[in-house]
């Protein structure tokens, strides 16, 4: 022990370590007593004796020795993860088809739900990227039933007046009825969204220039020089860029107006807007029912929204009791800006993101039973493993480890598939709202992903691991790969069919109702034929068109000019085409009534544009060439008003006029009804069509100056487009047209139903598809496991058919409880998707038993190739594979 | 008198801050400072010495003392510096909260 120079050499093992320490302890102990005379020999027996229970002192002291330091310990659990992800990957790479399966399964599940919440993040979580969204709200009138209405000034400026919560208040167009506007002055001339704001909108909410400046004080004051704030689009489509502002103008309705600033890329508020002009340019209209604006403000610092809502509510029911009749207000609705933005579209984005969820269960049900699997049919190699020393928990551990690489890997192809959903699914977006949705990653999306992986892996990794190791050893190592089918296990295999089945039943379900509404949707008779009609929408700018003659003199000559083209059998020009969302309407007299007896929609026509659209006449007469300016006013209406307002009445001969609030129907000239035609859905498939006046654009053409022409051929509509648009570039270069089948805009106008319904078809589709493989996947294992079993009836002369009948039945019972659990949670669960629904009740039975019919032939498919292989097993060879 | 649970860790870390000592002289140390009221018992020493030498809060090294006996010195690492300095400040606030808890009100 001892070198030559009497220096000890450091201990070789801890053990050693220890003992040396404690016996210097006795030494030096006994080394004092010597000092203090007592004689050796005596001095070492009561330092051994003082010393305390030395065996037990030295085994503590070893065990502490032994024990890792916290940083052993990391590296060691790093290092045993390292070594069992290697061996879970081992494992993996020798079963391909099971972790190529596994991985597709999982990519699927995983890539729809961070796609959709990817959307949805960017939708509904994310702030909207104004200054301090949170203290913008949006303003309504509330009518008297309590429901939304857009905002006539007069009261708005009312309540700017007399609150005090609000920082600053803005009037917006309202932008569901907002047309586009012809503007030139450009590098082309262009329809543009431009919506007139009061000066206060972009300090209101929150949105700084990206070049120039906003409106300040001074634009509304009059004979200011107009002046114009454009989006980024505009300034990247119709000025070239252009970095200094000094001198660039855009015309517009025809006024030419100084450009004084662009804002950022993405800002459109409100709707699609483009172009932004003080609102204090328009002359005060007073009427207080004059409405079509909309409205937001921006809360005082510390305001709540509650208190900044019923201090404007108070303004505005003061307003209605001082006004009375002349105000429809009865008070005012205060919205946070998200939920004005967001509206409508935050259920349908719910849903799908539920949907993604469905998929995601029958994903990881697919998961787990192919784990199982798997792990049943190493049960003998988990045996072996655990006779061989391995405790539970390092095989919890070790098959813990592998269906977390599973998941890892799936969530990695997860995010690509999500990459190309999302991708797919900003392509097909409806609505505006999809612009605040992005296809990038971001650190909540990514945390969504990591938490779903995670969370798969642990419920559907770590429960068949815990299964399969319960078996004691020697149980497991005698069954062997002889196992008959034990009780439990196929029960635990039944339960992840039935819950299998059960939600793609309810995800199945749900896309049947969206289906069966969507059909209703198209089958609803517009009250036109779409077929075969070309629109061309355009405004005559302003500049050049400023009298209505000159208006009527170039839709005469274009309807002229188009009916010479081939195939062409009706030209006709209406101001508002059907489900362009825009319409106007008033009050209107009835000869011989109480004033104000009537309220309708109307409309500026030309005598073809009935046949052309294919709108029916009930009786009367369409227009003719006699009503012209000044031959005796003449109108037509539509179906629903003729029987609500006159009854058994005969309509024609009547005559109405005097609207109340738009002086587009001039004078107090009573026009004579002459003829009826059929209803159409002018606002949408889904609403009936409110009463219609149509008045002739050659009696009345102030309004014709933003029209559409509609081109009835008996050939196809699109075949026309080209030689159509020259025509029209012919007659005038600077009018920018837009050509469109009418089908087209018929799709147009049911595309967020349309995307809805593809989006949770794909879904349904996808959970069909992993339902069906794993049932397969389940069924083919039933029977490889009672191959022996099998073969032993087929050997005693059972009739292979009966055999696979047998193995269908045993395989459809869970099916069967799956489809009724299913239809169950279906019911309990698809009136949520009511207010998505269109003439389909949540029940609906038909969409039930297609769903119950397509399941059960998806799942006995599923189940025919594995029963067929059972009927074909050779006795023989079964026999001695044992 | 026994010690308190918990505070031979901080008594050895106090021992060992001057210079190096063996686990003997550690018992002796403290024993003595304490005016012969603190035993250390060998069964609570050692172990202590060893989880703090695990913790990284003492490091050892075999040596030979003034008589030329082999025994194993502790010294303080900078680790064992920082947990001393703590633990006698928190020492402080606890024995001064106990005092204020055990003397009761002040009249």
């Amino acid at each position: 022990m001892s070198d030559q120079t009497g220096r000890r050499t450091a201990p070789v093992s801890t053990d050693e370590d220890v003992e040396r320490e404690l016996r210097a302890h006795v030494a030096l102990h006994a080394e004092r007593l010597v000092s203090k005379g007592i004689e050796p020999v005596e001095a070492h027996r009561r330092a051994q004796q003082a010393f305390g229970n030395y065996p037990a002192i030295s085994r503590q002291c070893r065990n502490i020795a032994a024990s890792p330091t916290p940083r052993e310990a990391l590296a060691n659990m790093l290092e045993s993860f390292v070594t069992d992800t290697r061996f879970a990957w081992r494992t993996l790479r020798k079963s391909p088809a099971f972790l190529v399966t596994s991985v597709l399964t999982l990519a699927l599940g995983i890539g729809a739900n961070t796609a959709i919440f990817g959307v949805i993040n960017g939708i509904l979580l994310q702030p909207l990227p104004y200054d301090e969204p949170d203290r913008i709200v949006a303003l309504w009138e509330r009518t008297a039933e309590g429901r939304d209405n857009s905002i006539a000034a007069a009261n708005f400026w009312d309540w700017q007046a007399s609150t005090t919560l609000f920082e600053s208040m803005a009037l917006v167009p309202d932008h569901r009825f907002s047309g586009r506007t012809t503007v030139l002055g450009g590098q082309v001339p262009a329809r543009v969204f431009a919506g007139a704001v009061t000066i206060d909108f972009f300090r209101t909410i929150g949105v700084e220039p990206f070049i120039g400046r906003t409106f300040d004080a001074e634009e509304a004051m009059e004979g200011v020089a107009p002046t114009l704030v454009v989006a980024y689009s505009v300034w990247r489509d119709l000025l070239g860029e252009v970095t200094d502002l000094e001198g660039v103008t855009l015309s517009m309705l025809g006024t030419e107006a100084a450009v004084i600033g662009v804002m950022p890329a993405g800002f459109n508020y409100p709707g699609q807007t483009q172009i932004w002009f003080p609102f204090e340019l328009y002359p005060r209209n007073e009427h207080r029912t004059a409405h079509g604006k909309s409205a937001i403000g921006r809360l005082r610092a510390g305001t709540t929204l509650a208190a900044a809502a019923a201090e404007i509510d108070t303004v505005g029911v003061a307003l209605y009791e001082r006004f009375g009749e002349d105000t429809d207000a009865v008070g005012v609705n205060v919205y946070p800006l998200r939920q004005e933005l967001v509206g409508d579209a935050r259920r349908p984005l719910l849903i799908l993101l539920a949907a993604a969820g469905l998929v995601l269960l029958v994903a990881c049900t697919n998961l787990a039973s192919g784990l199982l699997a798997r792990g049943t049919s190493r049960s003998s190699e988990i045996a072996l493993r655990s006779a061989l020393g391995a405790g539970r928990a390092r095989l919890v551990r070790q098959m813990f480890t592998e269906s977390l690489l599973l998941t890892t890997l799936g969530a990695a192809a997860g995010l690509l598939t999500a990459q190309l959903v999302t991708a797919a699914l900003l392509q097909a977006a409806p609505g505006e709202v999809w612009r605040y949705a992005t296809a990038e990653l971001d650190i909540a999306v990514l945390a969504f992903t990591a938490l779903i992986a995670l969370s798969t892996a642990l419920l559907f990794g770590l429960l068949p691991a815990l299964r399969l190791t319960r078996k004691s050893d020697s149980e497991a190592m005698r069954a062997g790969t002889r196992s008959v089918t034990d009780g439990q296990g196929s029960r635990v295999w039944s339960a992840l069919v039935v819950a299998e089945v059960a939600l793609v039943v309810v995800l199945l379900v749900g896309c049947g109702l969206l289906i069966r509404s969507f059909q209703a949707v198209l089958d609803v008779d517009s009250g036109f034929q779409p077929a075969g009609v070309l629109t061309i929408d355009l405004e005559l700018p302003a500049e050049n068109y400023s009298q209505h003659e000159e208006v009527a003199r170039f839709l005469d000559t274009a309807m002229a000019d188009l009916r010479t083209l081939p195939g062409v059998t009706d030209v006709g020009m209406v101001n508002h085409l059907p489900l362009g969302g825009f319409g106007l309407n008033g009050a209107f007299e009835i000869e011989g009534r109480e004033p104000g007896a009537g309220y309708g929609d109307y409309r500026v026509a030309s005598a073809e544009y009935f046949s052309a659209m294919g709108i029916p006449l009930l009786s009367g007469r369409f227009f003719v060439e006699e009503d012209a300016e000044g031959a005796e006013p003449v109108v037509i209406v539509n179906q629903t008003l003729a029987r609500e307002l006159f009854g058994q009445e005969p309509a024609v001969g009547k005559r109405i006029g005097s609207l109340a609030n738009d002086n587009w129907v001039y004078g107090d000239d009573w026009m004579r009804i002459v003829g009826v035609v059929g209803d159409v859905r002018h606002r949408s498939l889904t609403r009936s069509s409110a009463r219609e006046v149509y008045v002739h654009y050659r009696q009345r053409p102030m309004r014709a100056r933003t029209s559409a022409i509609t081109i009835r051929t008996d050939g196809d509509p699109a075949s026309l487009i080209k030689v159509a648009r020259d025509r029209m570039a012919a007659l005038d270069p600077d009018i920018p047209a837009e050509l469109t089948p009418m089908r087209d805009l018929v799709a147009a106008s049911v595309h967020d139903r349309r995307f809805t319904v593809m989006v949770l078809g794909v879904f349904s589709l996808v959970g069909l598809l992993l339902a069906s493989v794993g049932i397969y996947g389940v069924v083919s294992y039933a029977v490889a496991r009672r191959q022996r079993d099998i073969g032993i009836r087929l050997a005693l002369g059972a009739a292979p058919l009966r055999v696979s009948q047998e193995v269908i039945r045993d395989a459809l019972t869970p099916v069967l409880i799956g489809l009724g659990v299913g239809v169950l949670g279906a019911l309990a669960l698809s009136r949520t998707l009511s207010s998505l629904l269109f003439e389909v009740t949540p029940t609906d039975p038909a969409t039930f038993v297609a769903v119950a019919a397509l399941l059960l032939a998806t799942a006995v498919m599923a189940c025919w190739l594995p029963a067929r292989r059972s009927s074909k097993i050779d006795p023989i060879v079964t026999m001695r594979a044992e | 008198m026994d010690l308190l649970k918990g505070t031979l860790d901080v008594l050895i870390l106090k021992t060992v801050a001057d210079r190096p000592a063996h686990g003997y002289a550690i018992a002796r140390a403290i024993l003595e400072q304490s005016g012969e009221t603190l035993i250390v018992e060998e069964g609570a020493l050692y172990p202590a010495l060893r989880r703090l030498d695990k913790r990284g809060l003492l490091t050892a090294k075999w040596g030979r003392t003034d008589t030329g006996r082999e025994a194993k010195f502790y010294r303080l690492t900078a680790a064992g510096k920082r947990q001393l300095g703590k633990a006698m400040g928190d020492w402080d606030r606890y024995v001064e909260a106990m005092g204020m808890v055990l003397k009761g009100p002040q009249s």
